[in-house]
């Protein structure tokens, strides 16, 4: 169609445009969430929510608006909004009364982003009802045949723009030049609308005579809306914006370094930023103080190391430094003789450097972020520059987890130095499925070494949870394993009894044989470390903590005032209860120590526990139970007044609620799926940060194939019967892919994995794409107005979404685990199936054709 | 009014208008139905509910206390096995009442312990969460039921000019006045005494473990002395009968009257210097410098050995200019000899994504203060640091030589260096 082309390339644009200012959203926020996976699902929530906001609002507009003025003022508002929305989630920090150093909280956090993202949501989502109708008036239907298009090419734009995103735009441009140069485009696109549609509409609307069941065009209560402004002027407006904006593209990268200082100033006044770099995984950011560089990854701070103008004096470096390098030794010196040692992270902390000073043969050191190396070679002091040169290193860039299934040979040592598990993709360093695949790596006397903050005594619920839990995880993998320390615990674990020592003696013996000559570091410190006291309590509440099912909520018993030795502790052990697993063993597909390391940041932020965080762990899978009762019932009744009622028209009202229901699950369970392998992704693959625009353009690509099969190949798409088994379908399929995905955890080839994931989001766009024109067709019948069923059913999918995103990424996911979040869309689908079997399937009254 | 045709797909619709007396049944059956299911969600949600109720309600269980092996509850290091194993109790409370309560009016009192002087009506808590009015008389909920009890080298206070290499007992319990954003204990001092796990220890038991483990000296350090003023009051003076030192690290905030009259008992005292800044005090701590100032010199001439520590937060209170006045003023108003300890930050708490201290900091704090006079200043938590030694002010020969905790060298003559004959200040004995 030669007309259509521009309503296409409009809706394209739109898509493309709504995709990059998600992705850039989640990326940014993600950043002031301290690059938590949380995030994901807020997020996706919130964007979710208003752009169905606009939608409903858009449903009202749509039809009173004949002009294309409507769109370009649209346009013209988004091209505004969107830099506008970069720089005050960059100013976030400054709108809240934290300290520097201090986090904000989660609450905080949330409410940002939920007002952050209105501004940028709303007018997309009522572009799209507006450009619906516009299409139709093109078109000249009456049904929502065109909605069907525009949600297509809507899809494909979504899905260009992902890729776009992932592939070309990431490398070259920063977050502002992206935004602009996509509101550019659709502003143009925009622009090449023709405002002919009108005058045509107008014959068009008085040769349908074929409906003589039409209630009359612009009817008494439907006068064509007035605008603020008339088409001309409203264009005018457009490019002018466009132009202004057009114009400020060279001063864009200016623009992003201020605003990433504006970033930083809010948070660390009085640290020197010295650069900012976008990594895999977040930005990178590299703070100075008098001769110390503090190392920032998505706004947490991983570590804190000496720089280049540091004196020579070794010492120096080494009292800077001093954790990583007390780490380092004590580690290796409770292996007898470690000849080959794995080190996973750490490296720019001087870990390796002093790893190095023992007589090993091979040190394997991944690097998780490449950028972080990159940082370390220009700015760090010359010795910790050495060790990534040096002949007995090998420096593998890439993620841990790969590595270590990968891997071949054994190591003597395993020391794992990443920053704590409070996001998804750290906490996989702390489950039983990695720790498995890391005690198959250890020869029969290896050692693995891995740390996390802590407290003294242990005494909160909240550090106790955390800390038990990575306790205890490692113990259902390794027979052996003890903990260290009081601010910052040292875990060591080993294959074989007899092997970790806690003997301060016996440990200052192994460092002077080998001869290691460290700076800054006694092998008196071992003495400090081990000291008897502390080693006890901290052993007896780790390994007592967990083993009721109230002790999540009650906190750690504290142990008698001189509490046994650790090889009583020992013995003793299998006397004790069982752990219970479901609160206290992380697993990848059942992250629930990160659920306990956010109850840990929450409370650090908030100073006392949050109630949120210990009804979250509440949770089990029959709260759902409920709620498909209710849905039922509610069909059940519905259909019992339907059939008592005198009117016609409310015989339908079963299958009304029956089909919206559908569209609302569907939205529910698409999403939640989507959620849950964005989170599997994460997991398995560990880059959701550099790979969400990937993703997401999977699942709209998905999506856009979906809708354009269902428009080629039904025919009638009001059947009742079709949305009914599409539900099944969708049912069938996360139930499917709830089973499957634990194994897709085996896949060694991370192409392999990001091939299966962009497949299996694929699908789940697919799927929700088959439903949405159906289910559109189907609402039609009852509101016999296109715009307003498409508004309609096009708002409540979204708001579906938004239910979707939050209970499956903050609740089902971390705490009940991926396979359970598939569940919830399994089942959400299956009762939309009951519901629509139930209702009857009869449209009461309703016409067969939709009027205008 | 337009014309709407019938549904041709709805067969039922049809159906339904020409048979009318099926519609009974029909609705009969749905209704019953309905009836059905609402039962069975009934069933559910209440069984539901009542698992969840059920569940709540199961206590937990306390520490058992070990039965066996001969080595069990035996303090360390000591030969004596008779001192019994004790266990922890959720929430133990034991309350006294308070002597330092004034009425202020209907039934509700002033507490004068700390600054603060908050003032409670009846059933309410004060700020530091352990000091209670109930029914018009004022109590402390935390006389004998520490939280922590562990046996310390006296360095570890940090003590450094203190009976070295010698041990102590310390106790402490629930409670502060103050709310510092880097507090290390927050999940002992900030939380209320319900939250913890806690020892019944009344003074006497305190003693007797103390001397069972053959420890030189009693310690309230660790959580705030101040909170639990009443406990450490009588179990200082027992200390003493017994021939044990007491030895104090607060953060200084107590009114002068109490002060007073814990003084006497008190041997040695670390006083948290946190800022010569009163905007930190306000900001970062939740109160005032002032006090602290005052209860200093009133420990100076009440003739109690001082020591203080000063933790040094990056951007928050390392600046120079501050750090010399405060030096100063220590010179001026204790005396050049009052070891002082600037101790490294590390992130945690409310600041958990401040970087640390960067050592340099530490290393121009210690000689700006060295510069403004001071004889002895330490630099702390950073183990293997020069500055963790003692040195003679006279010949700077090193008198004790540390590592952490560690005492690894001893030169001192009952009080003087070894080397020069110079008293270097403290209580050696």
């Amino acid at each position: 169609m030669q007309r259509g082309h521009s309503q296409l390339t409009a809706v394209l644009s739109l898509g493309i445009v709504c995709q990059l200012g998600q992705v850039v959203l989640l990326r940014e926020l993600m950043l002031v969430f301290h690059g938590n996976e949380l995030s994901l699902g807020i997020v996706l929530a919130c964007w979710m929510f208003w752009v169905g906001v606009g939608a409903r609002i858009g449903g009202r507009v749509a039809e009173r608006v004949r002009s294309v003025g409507a769109a370009a003022l649209i346009s013209a508002g988004v091209l505004v909004v969107l830099p506008v929305g970069i720089l005050l989630i960059r100013a976030l920090r400054g709108f809240f009364p934290v300290p520097p150093g201090a986090y904000l909280s989660i609450g905080d956090t949330v409410l940002a982003t939920v007002l952050v993202s209105a501004p940028i949501g709303v007018p997309l989502g009522l572009q799209f009802v507006v450009l619906a109708g516009l299409w139709r008036l093109r078109d000249n239907t009456l049904d929502t045949s065109s909605a069907g298009k525009a949600y297509i090419a809507e899809a494909a734009g979504h899905a260009l723009g992902g890729l776009l995103f992932t592939l070309v735009i990431v490398q070259f441009l920063n977050s502002f030049q992206t935004v602009i140069l996509a509101g550019v485009l659709m502003a143009a696109t925009t622009l090449a609308l023709r405002d002919t549609v009108t005058t045509e509409f107008s014959t068009a609307a008085l040769s349908t005579t074929q409906f003589s069941t039409a209630a009359p065009v612009g009817g008494p209560s439907k006068e064509p809306m007035k605008l603020p402004l008339r088409g001309a002027t409203a264009r005018r407006v457009l490019i002018a914006v466009v132009v202004i904006a057009a114009a400020s593209m060279p001063f864009l990268g200016r623009l992003d370094s201020w605003a990433y200082r504006m970033q930083w100033e809010a948070f660390s006044p009085e640290h020197e930023l010295i650069t900012v770099r976008q990594s895999r995984y977040g930005a990178i950011s590299v703070a100075r103080r008098n001769d110390q560089l503090s190392f920032f990854q998505s706004g947490n701070l991983m570590f804190a190391a000496g720089g280049r103008s540091a004196p020579d004096a070794g010492s120096a470096l080494g009292f800077e430094e001093q954790e990583a390098v007390v780490a380092a030794h004590f580690a290796m010196v409770q292996h007898p003789e470690p000849k080959r040692v794995l080190l996973i992270g750490g490296g720019a902390r001087g870990t390796l450097r002093e790893i190095l000073r023992h007589p090993v043969e091979q040190v394997d050191y991944v690097e998780l972020d490449p950028v972080v190396t990159e940082v370390a070679r220009e700015y760090l002091g010359p010795e910790t520059v050495a060790a990534l040169e040096h002949k007995r290193v090998r420096l593998i860039h890439g993620d841990g987890r790969s590595f270590v299934k990968s891997a071949a040979g054994e190591y003597d040592l395993i020391i794992v130095d990443v920053p704590e598990p409070a996001t998804a993709v750290l906490n996989r360093y702390y489950t039983t499925e990695f720790f498995r695949e890391a005690a198959e790596r250890l020869d029969r006397g290896g050692v693995l070494a891995i740390g996390a903050a802590s407290t003294a005594d242990l005494r909160s619920p909240a550090v106790a949870n955390r800390n038990a839990t990575i306790y205890h995880t490692l113990r259902s993998v390794f027979p052996d394993a003890i903990a260290v320390g009081d601010r910052h615990l040292q875990y060591f674990a080993a294959r074989s009894p007899d092997v970790i020592s806690a003997d301060p003696a016996a440990l200052q013996l192994r460092y002077h044989e080998r001869g290691v000559q460290a700076e800054g570091f006694s092998p008196g410190q071992f003495q400090l470390l081990l000291e008897e006291g502390s080693l006890r309590r901290v052993n007896w509440t780790l390994r007592r903590h967990g083993r009721s099912d109230t002790a999540h909520l009650t906190g750690p018993e504290s142990g008698p005032i001189f509490p046994q030795s650790l090889e009583k502790q020992r013995a003793q052990e299998r006397d004790l209860p069982p752990v219970r697993e479901r609160y206290f063993i992380n697993s990848d597909f059942r992250p629930v120590g990160l659920v306990h390391s956010l109850a840990f940041w929450n409370q650090l932020t908030r100073g006392r526990p949050s109630p949120v965080f210990r009804n979250m762990l509440e949770v089990t899978p029959w709260w759902i139970a409920p709620f498909v009762a209710l849905a039922i019932l509610a069909v059940v009744a519905l259909r019992v007044l339907g059939v008592a009622a005198r009117t016609r028209t409310a015989h339908g009202i079963a299958t009304r609620y029956a089909v919206l229901l559908a569209v609302f699950t569907t939205g529910l369970s698409t999403m939640a799926l989507q959620v849950a392998l964005l989170f599997a992704f994460q997991t398995i693959y560990g880059f959701v940060y550099e790979m969400v625009g990937m993703i997401t353009a999977g699942f709209m690509a998905g999506l856009g194939v979906g809708a354009g099969a269902v428009h080629h190949f039904v025919s009638d798409k009001s059947r009742l019967t079709v949305l009914m088994v599409i539900q099944l379908v969708i049912a069938g399929c996360a139930a499917l892919i709830a089973v499957g995905l634990p194994a897709a955890a085996q896949i060694e080839s991370a192409r392999a994995v990001l091939l299966l994931f962009f497949g299996l989001t694929f699908l789940a766009g697919a799927l929700n794409g088959v439903d949405f024109p159906i289910a559109t067709e189907c609402a039609v019948r009852f509101h016999h107005r296109a715009e307003r069923a498409t508004g309609v059913v096009y708002g409540l999918e979204l708001f579906g979404a938004c239910s979707g995103a939050l209970i499956a990424g903050i609740v089902v996911a971390p705490v009940l685990g991926i396979a359970a979040a598939c569940l919830l869309a399994a089942i959400g689908n299956a009762t939309a199936f009951l519901v629509l079997l139930l209702s009857g399937r009869n449209y009461g009254a309703a016409t067969s054709k939709p009027a205008l | 009014m337009v014309q709407r045709p019938r549904n041709p797909l709805s067969k039922r619709s049809r159906a339904q208008q020409t048979n009318a007396p099926d519609q009974g049944r029909r609705r009969l059956l749905i209704a019953g139905a309905a009836g059905a299911a609402g039962a069975c969600a009934a069933c559910l949600g209440g069984a539901f509910g009542i698992s969840r109720f059920v569940g709540a309600q199961t206590s937990p269980t306390p520490g058992a206390p070990d039965a066996e092996a001969p080595d069990n509850g035996t303090p360390l290091g000591s030969p004596d096995a008779t001192v019994a194993p004790q266990t922890a109790e959720k929430g133990l409370i034991k309350r006294k009442q308070s002597r330092w309560f004034r009425p202020a009016g209907g039934n509700r009192v002033e507490c004068r312990l700390c600054p603060k002087h908050c003032t409670l009506a009846p059933g309410e808590r004060g700020g530091c969460r352990v000091r209670e009015n109930d029914a018009g008389t004022g109590y402390t909920l935390v006389y004998g039921n520490p939280a922590l009890v562990q046996l310390d080298p006296v360095e570890r206070k940090p003590f450094f000019h203190v009976v070295p290499g010698e041990r102590a007992l310390s106790v402490s319990t629930a409670g502060c006045p103050l709310e510092c954003r880097f507090c290390e204990v927050w999940d002992m001092a900030l939380v209320s005494p319900e939250e913890l796990y806690a020892y019944d220890l009344p003074p006497q038991e305190v003693i007797r473990h103390a001397r069972g483990m053959e420890a030189r000296a009693v310690s309230y350090a660790f959580g705030e002395p101040v909170a639990y003023y009443e406990y450490v009051e009588d179990t200082a003076a027992l200390a003493h009968e017994n021939g044990l030192l007491n030895l104090l690290h607060t953060s200084g905030y107590i009114d002068p009257e109490p002060l007073a009259e814990l003084a006497p008992k008190l041997d040695a005292v670390n006083i948290d210097l946190k800022s010569f800044e009163p905007s930190f005090y306000r900001e970062i701590c939740g109160g005032e410098l002032e006090p602290v100032l005052e209860a200093l010199k009133q420990l100076k001439a009440a003739g109690v050995h001082i020591e203080i520590t000063t933790i040094v937060i990056p951007t928050l209170n390392d600046d120079r200019a501050m750090i010399a006045r405060m030096a100063e003023w220590i010179g001026k108003e204790l005396g050049p000899s009052v070891p002082l300890h600037f101790a490294r930050f590390y992130p945690l708490y409310k600041l958990a994504n401040l970087p640390p201290t960067p050592v340099a900091t530490l290393d121009e704090a210690r000689a700006t203060a060295l510069e403004a006079g001071l004889h002895h200043v330490y630099v702390a938590r950073v183990t293997g640091h020069e500055g963790e030694n003692t040195y003679c002010p006279g010949c700077g020969d090193t008198v004790i030589k540390r590592l952490g905790f560690v005492v690894e060298e001893v030169h001192l003559n009952d009080g003087r260096c070894a080397a020069c004959g110079q008293e270097i200040p403290g209580l050696w004995g």
